[in-house]
C-alpha cells in the first residue's frame, strides 16, 4: 500500500509517467476481471479503458483506507455494470425457476478445463446472467448486494444464478463432456 | 457456493492477461483531450470579454473623434450649395455654420440658411457630409429655394412612440411641446426591472465518476423558475450600454426513480419510541451530497446506490418494502439554488427603429443565499435538507437578445430572452462537474433619465 501512495499522489497532480506505472501495475490483473464481464475482448479493452480514465480522475476521492486494488477493481466492476445497464437488455431475460443441479460429474470436468475456456464460458452467458454468476460466484458479492448493484429482486438474483450455473454446466458437457472423458 | 462456482472461482478470481497496448494508448489520448477541455468554457468567457471590450473601445474612440471635429452636437453645421451646377463633380458650397443655434429651439420644419464661407467638396465627400448630419437630428436633402439649389439640413421628424402612434391627436395635445426631444443620446441614465420566468438544469461536463453524466442526465430533470431584479443602466454612446443590477434566481433540478415511502409504523408508535424509525440518509447526485434525517423510507430505484442509509441501529436497506406498513408516496426531490446575482452586461443595440433590437452579453457574480433540498408529495413541500459543498460564489456568462419598445416618452418595454451558463462547477468536492445553466424570457420596463 504505502509504495502506492507516492505513485497516486503524483497522478493526481497530472504526471503521465506516474499514471503509466498506475496503469502498468494493475492492467493485466484489471483487465482479467474485464474479460468476466464483457461479452468478447474487444468490450473487455472499452472497459478497462472507460474503467482507468474514471480511476485516474477519481483518484483524488480515494481515502488511503481500504485496499486500493480492491477501489481499482470496483470501478472496474462499476464500469462494466454501467455498460451493460446502458444497453437496455440486461434486464431483458426471462425468469426462470432455477433448481440446484446435484450433479458432480461436470464439476470434476471443470477442474480440468484451462482458464481460457472458462473465460469463454462466462463470455458465452447472456448478460445479466453473467453478471450474477461473476458478482456472486467469482467475487463474492452477497444476493442482497447483487440485487441492490443490478436493481433486480433478490429471488431474481437467486434465480438468475441457478439458470447461469445450469447453462455452464450443459456447455461444459456439450463442448468438453466426451473430449475430457475420452482423455 | 458449489463446487463449480468454487472452480470457477479458483480459476478465474485472480486471472490476469496482458491487454493490448493500444489501450493505454487511448487512454492517454482521453486524459489530453480532457486537460484542455476543461479551460473550454473559460476560453469561451475571456473570447467574449475580450470582443465586448474592444468593442466598447472602438465605439468609445469613434465618438470621440466626431466630438472633437465637430464640438457640441447641438451646433449645427450646415451646407448650402451656391452654385447651381448640380450635376457637375466639382461643387461649390459655402459652409454656413450656425454656432449656438439651438437645435431645440428650431422650427420642427424650419429650415436655415446662412452664408459664411465658400469652400469646395468633392462629390464623394458629400457623403462624408450627410453622415456627419446624420449623426445630428438633422437630415439633409437637396431643395430648390428662391431659384438656388441648395442642400438643406432639415430636423428629422421626431422619433415617435408607439403610444404616440396609436393615439396621434391626444399625444400631441399633451406630450410634444413639453416633450421635444431630438435624440435619445440625450439620456444617458436608465433603470428599470425585469422578471422571468425560466427553464433552469444544469450541464455535466465529461463523464469523470463512477456513476457518470450519461447516468445522472437520465435520472434528473430540469425545473421551471424564475428570475427577477432591478437595473440600471448608462449609456456612452448611442447604441452601446452598460448595465448592472441585483438580480434574484431560483435554480435547481429534480431527482427522479427514488422512490420515497411512508412508514406507519412510525405514525402508530408512542411519541418516545418515534425516534428509532427515524434514520439519517445520505444522497449522492451530480450536484453532490445530501444529509437528511427523515422517518420516511428512501429507496434508490436505480443499480447504483445513490441513496444510503447511515444508520448504525436500523435494519438499514433491508427494509421489506413490500410489507403493508409502508406506503409509497407520489413524491418528489427536488435541489434548489437560490443566488443573488450581480451581473455586467453590455448591450449593443443593432437595430434602432421604434422597436430596438439589443444583442446582450455579460457576466455575473452570484451569491448563494438559499441552499434547500424539498420533497414534495401531495400538497406540501418540505424541506430536508441540503447539498452539502456547494460553492458560496459562482459566475455566470449570459448571452440573450433583447426588444425594446417605447410605450411613454422615456418608459420603455422589454423582452429579451437570454441563457445564463455557470462557469464553474456548482460543487468543487463533487464527482461529476455540474455546471448549472437557465433560460428565461425576461420582461421589464425601464425608464430613461
Amino acid at each position: 500500500m504505502d509504495n502506492y501512495i507516492e505513485i497516486i499522489k503524483a497522478c493526481i497532480k497530472g504526471d503521465r509517467k506516474a499514471q503509466k506505472q498506475l496503469y502498468q501495475l494493475f492492467a493485466d490483473k484489471m483487465f482479467g476481471v474485464c474479460l468476466r464481464y464483457a461479452d468478447n475482448v474487444d468490450e473487455a479493452k472499452d472497459i478497462l479503458q472507460d474503467g482507468f480514465i474514471k480511476v485516474f480522475l477519481n483518484l483524488k476521492q480515494f481515502n488511503y483506507k481500504g485496499s486500493f486494488e480492491g477501489w481499482v477493481r470496483r470501478i472496474m466492476v462499476n464500469t462494466a455494470l454501467e455498460k451493460f445497464r446502458d444497453k437496455s437488455y440486461l434486464f431483458a431475460v426471462n425468469m426462470e425457476q432455477g433448481y440446484e443441479s446435484k450433479d458432480s460429474e461436470y464439476d470434476h470436468i471443470l477442474s480440468e478445463l484451462a482458464v481460457q475456456d472458462l473465460l469463454k464460458l462466462i463470455q458465452e452467458l447472456s448478460p445479466q446472467y453473467r453478471m450474477v454468476f461473476n458478482l456472486y460466484a467469482i467475487e463474492g458479492y452477497s444476493h442482497k448486494e447483487i440485487c441492490e448493484m443490478l436493481n433486480i429482486k433478490e429471488g431474481t438474483s437467486k434465480s438468475n444464478l441457478s439458470r447461469a450455473r445450469e447453462i455452464l454446466k450443459e456447455k461444459v458437457k456439450k463442448y468438453y463432456g466426451i473430449k475430457i472423458k475420452s482423455i | 457456493m458449489s463446487n463449480m462456482d468454487q472452480d470457477f472461482r479458483n480459476k478465474l478470481k485472480n486471472y490476469q492477461q496482458t491487454p493490448p497496448d493500444e489501450v493505454w494508448e487511448n487512454i492517454e489520448q482521453k486524459l489530453d483531450a480532457r486537460k484542455t477541455s476543461g479551460f473550454l468554457f473559460y476560453k469561451i468567457a475571456a473570447s467574449i470579454a475580450i470582443i465586448s471590450f474592444i468593442a466598447s473601445l472602438y465605439f468609445y474612440l469613434n465618438r470621440t473623434s466626431y466630438q472633437y471635429k465637430y464640438g457640441n452636437n447641438q451646433v449645427l453645421t450646415e451646407i448650402i450649395k451656391e452654385n447651381k451646377q448640380l450635376n457637375s463633380n466639382k461643387l461649390n458650397y459655402t459652409e454656413v455654420s450656425i454656432a449656438d443655434h439651438h437645435p431645440t429651439e428650431e422650427q420642427v420644419d424650419g429650415s436655415v440658411f446662412l452664408h459664411e464661407k465658400e469652400i469646395s467638396i468633392e462629390n464623394d465627400q458629400l457623403y462624408n457630409l450627410e453622415k456627419i448630419a446624420s449623426l445630428m437630428p438633422l437630415s439633409v436633402s437637396i431643395e430648390n429655394q428662391n431659384n438656388n439649389s441648395a442642400i438643406v439640413v432639415k430636423k428629422k421628424p421626431q422619433k415617435q412612440s408607439l403610444f404616440a402612434e396609436i393615439f396621434p391627436e391626444f399625444y400631441s395635445k399633451n406630450f410634444t411641446k413639453n416633450n421635444i426631444n431630438y435624440t435619445k443620446a440625450n439620456k444617458n441614465w436608465m433603470i428599470g426591472g425585469a422578471f422571468a420566468p425560466a427553464y433552469s438544469y444544469r450541464h455535466l461536463t465529461e463523464t469523470n465518476a463512477i456513476a457518470g453524466a450519461n447516468y445522472y442526465n437520465n435520472i434528473e430533470s430540469a425545473v421551471f423558475t424564475y428570475s427577477g431584479g432591478i437595473n440600471v443602466q448608462y449609456k456612452p454612446q448611442k447604441r452601446l450600454s452598460v448595465q448592472t443590477g441585483i438580480y434574484y434566481s431560483s435554480m435547481g433540478q429534480d431527482m427522479e426513480h427514488i422512490s420515497v415511502y411512508a412508514n406507519n409504523i412510525y405514525n402508530l408508535m408512542d411519541e418516545k419510541y418515534r425516534d428509532r424509525y427515524i434514520s439519517t440518509y445520505n444522497i449522492v447526485n451530480s450536484a453532490g451530497e445530501i444529509n437528511f434525517n427523515s422517518s420516511l423510507v428512501y429507496f434508490d430505484e436505480t443499480a447504483t446506490a445513490r441513496v444510503e442509509n447511515l444508520s448504525d441501529t436500523k435494519n438499514k436497506s433491508s427494509y421489506d418494502l413490500s410489507d403493508p406498513v409502508f406506503n409509497k408516496l407520489n413524491a418528489n426531490i427536488r435541489q434548489s439554488f437560490e443566488y443573488i446575482e450581480v451581473p455586467l452586461i453590455i448591450r449593443y443595440k443593432i437595430i434602432d427603429k421604434i422597436i430596438d433590437i439589443n444583442l446582450i452579453g455579460g457576466l455575473g457574480a452570484n451569491f448563494l443565499v438559499g441552499n434547500n433540498v424539498y420533497l414534495m408529495y401531495e400538497n406540501s413541500k418540505d424541506v430536508i435538507g441540503k447539498t452539502n459543498g456547494v460553492n458560496d460564489i459562482n459566475y455566470s456568462g449570459s448571452l440573450g437578445f433583447g426588444l425594446e419598445y417605447p410605450i411613454l416618452n422615456s418608459v420603455n418595454i422589454l423582452i429579451e430572452p437570454s441563457i445564463k451558463y455557470y462557469l464553474n462547477p456548482i460543487n468543487a468536492n463533487s464527482a461529476v462537474e455540474s455546471h448549472p445553466y437557465s433560460i428565461g424570457i425576461y420582461t421589464g420596463v425601464s425608464y430613461s433619465f
